[in-house]
């Protein structure tokens, strides 16, 4: 395979029917959303960030107040963090690290994969999936991979898909959105997790960046600011507003 | 080398860039991150602060404030409350009262690699920083005569 420059980003989502928490209103105790190229993320009483190469732990059991808990040193060029279950998922440049918090405070880690190193058989299972974004650093295309996660200490790479210049991806019910830049959203069916079909290409003349899926609408951070999709029918977002200048 | 394009650092004083505020609705130049709780959608604008927006109506949704804060990257929320870095510290924002805020904690230099030592871009000419004048909150590329600094 053609040897690439990781010169930018990973993002991860997970597919699962447990992962979209709808909300309604702002409870005390409620966690907000992010999108997927945050390096900052609430899980429950703890904040986690990472910086380029490490991980730090603060609990919010008084959300007023952290209070700093520990520094776990991961990689290099750490790009995204993403919780899931009692796992973080945090990726760099060339790798997906998989942390558990098990141990809120103290994240012990599970497994280390590179990219690129193919899996064998495609199984298809909805609530074992990640899917990660890498983009070439010198604006020349990138790919979406596709992770077998069901041994968790073992992520496979079962799938990789050609990508034009991609940036942020997010999930609703069995539909996959991935930002690529000028050349706007596009809409995966993950019917079959494994297998992505491109099902829409939603150009806009903006710059897609990363998006938040909320309920019924699609909240995508573009360059010029922030454009909202009603995505009631989920493979065809409908633009119903901008936020710019 | 004469005069040539190259970065030059643009300081505030420590109290002006450890100060936030809550501020009328700015324009959005550089948009960044954005995390979202109950109606309301936080969009960072890189390294200058938060832009609020209220989008109880998706269709119509409303910039209703904006907070500075020098050399905004991140955030994060939960209830009440908003996490982001403030230069390289971790602040903590309490927005239980509308169109205002509060500074309820900070953690200094949590965050050691967000500070603005240098430009923006690799491999270009700049005009060294000087701790002496301040906090660099900004480069601007500008005609600068035979600048010092390579990076």
């Amino acid at each position: 395979m053609k040897k690439y420059i990781f010169a930018s980003l990973l993002l991860i989502i997970i597919f699962s029917a447990s992962c979209t928490k709808d909300s309604v209103g702002t409870s005390s105790n409620e966690v907000g959303q992010n999108g997927s190229l945050t390096r900052f993320i609430v899980v429950n009483n703890y904040l986690y960030t990472i910086n380029n190469n490490a991980l730090k732990v603060f609990d919010i059991t008084n959300p007023s107040t952290p209070v700093y808990k520990n520094t776990l040193q991961v990689g290099f060029s750490i790009q995204t963090i993403l919780p899931y279950q009692d796992k973080l998922f945090i990726g760099s440049n060339n790798a997906m690290y998989i942390y558990s918090i098990a141990n809120p405070e103290l994240p012990a880690k599970l497994s280390e994969t590179a990219y690129f190193v193919r899996g064998h058989d495609p199984i298809v299972a909805v609530d074992s999936v990640a899917y990660a974004t890498v983009r070439n650093g010198f604006g020349g295309g990138g790919v979406l991979n596709c992770f077998n996660i069901k041994d968790i200490s073992l992520p496979q790479n079962v799938n990789i898909l050609r990508m034009t210049d991609p940036y942020g991806l997010g999930i609703k019910d069995s539909a996959l959105y991935v930002c690529e830049a000028d050349s706007g959203i596009k809409v995966f069916n993950i019917a079959k997790a494994y297998i992505p079909v491109l099902k829409n290409e939603i150009k806009f003349n903006e710059t897609a960046y990363d998006v938040i899926v909320k309920n019924n609408i699609l909240i995508c951070y573009i360059k010029a600011g922030v454009a909202l999709f009603d995505i009631s029918n989920v493979y065809l977002p409908v633009l119903i507003a901008t936020v710019k200048n | 080398m004469g005069k040539i394009n190259a970065y030059v650092p643009v300081y505030a004083s420590n109290q002006d860039a450890t100060q936030l505020s809550w501020q009328n609705p700015q324009s959005i130049a550089k948009g960044g991150k954005i995390a979202t709780i109950g109606n309301r959608l936080y969009q960072v604008e890189e390294d200058k602060g938060i832009h609020v927006i209220d989008i109880s109506t998706p269709a119509a949704p409303v910039k209703i404030g904006f907070i500075k804060n020098s050399l905004c990257r991140e955030l994060s929320l939960k209830g009440n409350y908003i996490y982001t870095n403030n230069l390289n510290d971790l602040v903590v924002l309490d927005v239980t009262n509308a169109n205002t805020f509060r500074v309820s904690a900070r953690i200094s230099n949590a965050f050691p690699d967000l500070a603005l030592q240098y430009p923006p871009v690799t491999n270009c000419y700049f005009e060294c920083a000087d701790p002496a004048r301040g906090i660099v909150i900004e480069w601007r590329l500008q005609q600068v005569d035979n600048p010092k600094c390579k990076r």
